[in-house]
């Protein structure tokens, strides 16, 4: 122990932290249990939050489904067939030949990079 | 019976017996048995001696047992239909129909009126002598073709038109590709289409997990016999060994993002109900095993309660020091209730729970920090800490390299300081899979301090996001994509494990990225350097994003990412072209999604498939 700390000054100090943990080292234990319950407590109730958030987020991707195909089927509706035919060709294009080419163009551009 | 999709029905005047070959056919010999029994004309094989010799000939495979006839007809019908397609016309089409001794009449009769129509596709209809199971049905109609490619179709299950056309397509613009699959559908009892089964381009550690792939598969018929055709004893998960052996030597498999095939859900089919072949699950769980001993990884291969879904733990060579670098400045915050010093609490939610492999927490600590934060870590990581004072402006990316040169390890783990581990073993998980010559980056599972997700791995498709990120953690995801190892295009630099010598030879972090952006730098330098990025929902944390450090996105760096990776950058491979671009929750396309897509759960709860 460093002999230059005044005794009087730690007992002092031991006072201060008794006052505040109370009146023996049992009670700062059951104190810090106190904390971790409700910490558990409030971890718990979160959690379960979490778990309806996740579901208005199931929820919505349900609704914005809902709702483009409710759009898509109006649209479709009022196309001609010629107009169903570019719409359906255009998406072919959009969704399997253009990514088709990139993914050449990226192969060979990393064959060139090796 | 109303013909569904405009086919012959079976003609009363044949006999069964006339038309199917007397035995069953194994090797070589069911192409003689094959002319004999249908009596066709030859079409396919003067097709091949007339078309161009880069034009592949296809051979639809279907085993048969016992499905409901008009079911067979619209399998039959479908492939009928191919030819009819004008882009398909110049194709030589077979298709081998192999019965495993049906026990329904009305079956063999409709096996009999095919296999006596004559047309553009030449059928073949073999009997087998005995019931055997899929494996020895499908070999049997292995054998019998004589395609340069097998299309690979289920007895109640349907083609697209025009789906060879595609197929064929594919094949024409790259003469090297062995194996394509497709996206597929289910078709419902009520003959509606539904549920699109939207996947990624090839990803090897999610077929190491599950058949993602399932149908359409088209393979190169010489490849699919080398590696020995359908493996005895996998019966029910005969496909997916299938596939993995087809990996070993000819991966990456082709992709085509487009519906090819409209999956059954016949009352016992696993289309249905994937926990209808309980069998299965063992099987599978036995090919995924047999595959990796094949590839030298030493695992262990479990089930998971989830059909169809097998976990794989990747056993660690050696005891390797693994290196914690954590930027930090040492600030505190309160997480359920409670206030921490964060670095303290992503520490300690680490010391002892790793028992596989050593550890050391290389800590970049600011210059200024209060000193109970250094002293706290001694405290809770002993001998294992270093510290790296850091007395520049903030750059979490120097920061971190900073980090990663005074590590030892050889394994660099870049973690957050507002993390906390919770699954014990979380770093030996992604160790495992590390150890992997061609993986560049493992990615955790990271939730919010809700429990929702944080990252399921990076999402290109549009926008720069993150996979499913507000999903509950205990939802599987579409497809089970949120349950099994994947590769994914990027990892987040909240809690990413690299080997050390790919983050060095890759460069380290990107110093021109000092907030944001710069994991995703880093993950698309790891891919163009030819590694792969795995996601595994086997190593998790909680990540209390924006507690300890808010840094809105400067445009500048938006426009430094995109400007560095161009339109590389939104072309995501591991999502789907069908998807709507900027969102991460998997949405279809408008006009895409067909039908309702969730089932209820038997807990109440509502999922995709």
């Amino acid at each position: 122990m460093n002999e230059s700390i005044d005794a009087d000054e730690v007992a002092g100090e031991l006072e201060r932290l008794r006052e505040l943990m109370g009146p023996s080292e049992t009670s700062y234990a059951a104190l810090l249990e106190d904390r971790d319950q409700a910490v558990q407590a409030a971890k718990d109730a979160l959690a379960e939050a979490g778990e309806l958030r996740g579901h208005i987020v199931d929820l919505s991707v349900q609704l914005s489904r809902a709702r483009q195909e409710q759009e898509y089927q109006e649209v479709s509706a009022a196309m001609t067939p010629a107009e169903r035919v570019v719409y359906r060709a255009r998406r072919r294009w959009a969704t399997s030949a253009t990514p088709r080419l990139a993914a050449a163009v990226r192969r060979a551009k990393q064959t060139l990079n090796r | 019976m109303t013909e569904p999709t405009g086919q012959a029905g079976p003609d009363p005047r044949t006999t069964h017996a006339a038309q199917v070959a007397p035995n069953g056919v194994t090797g070589r010999a069911g192409e003689a048995s094959r002319d004999a029994v249908t009596g066709q004309t030859g079409q396919a094989g003067a097709d091949a001696a007339t078309s161009p010799a880069d034009v592949p000939r296809f051979s639809v495979i279907t085993t048969v047992f016992d499905p409901e006839p008009e079911h067979l007809l619209a399998c039959i019908a479908s492939v009928d239909a191919q030819a009819a397609d004008l882009a398909v016309a110049g194709l030589g089409i077979e298709h081998v129909l192999v019965d495993d001794r049906s026990t329904r009449p009305e079956v063999r009769a409709v096996l009999c009126a095919a296999a006596s129509r004559t047309g553009p596709v030449t059928r073949t209809v073999v009997e087998r002598n005995e019931n055997g199971g899929i494996v020895a049905a499908s070999n049997d109609a292995l054998a019998a073709a004589t395609g340069d490619f097998l299309v690979l179709l289920d007895h109640d299950d349907v083609l697209v038109d025009g789906a060879l056309a595609s197929v064929a397509s594919a094949l024409a613009a790259d003469h090297s590709i062995d194996v394509v699959y497709s996206d597929h559908d289910l078709m419902r009892p009520d003959g509606r289409c539904a549920w699109p089964m939207y996947k990624p381009d090839f990803s090897l550690e999610r077929l190491r997990h599950h058949n993602y792939i399932t149908h359409l598969v088209v393979a190169r018929r010489n490849v699919v016999t080398d590696v020995g055709g359908f493996t005895p004893g996998t019966d029910g998960a005969q496909d997916h060994d299938l596939l993995l052996r087809l990996a070993e030597v000819a991966a990456p498999f082709h992709h085509v993002p487009e519906i090819l095939l409209h999956w059954r859900q016949a009352p016992n089919s696993s289309a249905l109900d994937s926990g209808n072949k309980p069998a299965a699950i063992g099987a599978e769980v036995r090919a995924v095993s047999a595959h990796l001993d094949r590839c030298g990884i030493d695992a262990e291969v479990t089930e998971t309660g989830q059909p169809g879904v097998v976990r794989t733990r990747r056993r660690i060579v050696g005891r390797p020091l693994v290196s914690v670098v954590i930027p930090t400045r040492g600030t505190r915050g309160r997480v359920w209730g409670a206030e921490r010093i964060f670095v303290h609490n992503a520490v300690a939610s680490i010391v002892g729970r790793e028992p596989d492999i050593d550890l050391e927490f290389v800590v970049v600590l600011d210059t200024g920090s209060e000193p109970v934060v250094e002293r706290g870590l001694r405290r809770i990581a002993g001998d294992a800490l270093r510290i790296v004072h850091y007395d520049r402006p903030f750059n979490f990316s120097d920061k971190i390299n900073e980090g990663v040169s005074a590590a030892a390890g050889e394994y660099v783990l870049l973690l957050n300081d507002d993390t906390e581990m919770i699954g014990a073993g979380s770093i030996a998980e992604m160790v495992g899979l590390a150890q992997q010559a061609d993986v560049g980056m493992v990615g955790p599972k990271l939730l919010f301090d809700d429990g929702t997700l944080q990252h399921g791995g990076h999402l290109y498709h549009g926008t720069i996001t993150h996979s499913l990120l507000g999903w509950a953690s205990s939802h599987p995801g579409p497809y089970n994509m949120a349950n099994v190892v994947r590769e994914c295009i990027g990892a987040t630099a909240a809690g990413s494990l690299m080997r050390r010598d790919v983050f060095l030879r890759v460069g380290g972090m990107n110093t021109d990225f000092p907030a944001n952006y710069n994991d995703v730098d880093l993950s698309m330098t790891v891919r163009h350097a030819g590694f792969r990025i795995l996601w595994t929902p086997y190593a998790s944390w909680y990540h209390f994003e924006s507690r300890s450090f808010s840094h809105p996105i400067d445009p500048a760096e938006t426009a430094l990412i995109e400007q560095r990776w161009g339109r590389d950058l939104y072309v995501d491979p591991y999502s789907n072209p069908n998807l709507t671009p900027g969102r991460n929750d998997w949405l279809e396309l408008p006009g895409r999604s067909g039908a309702p897509p969730y089932e209820d759960l038997p807990d109440g709860r509502r999922s995709w498939g």
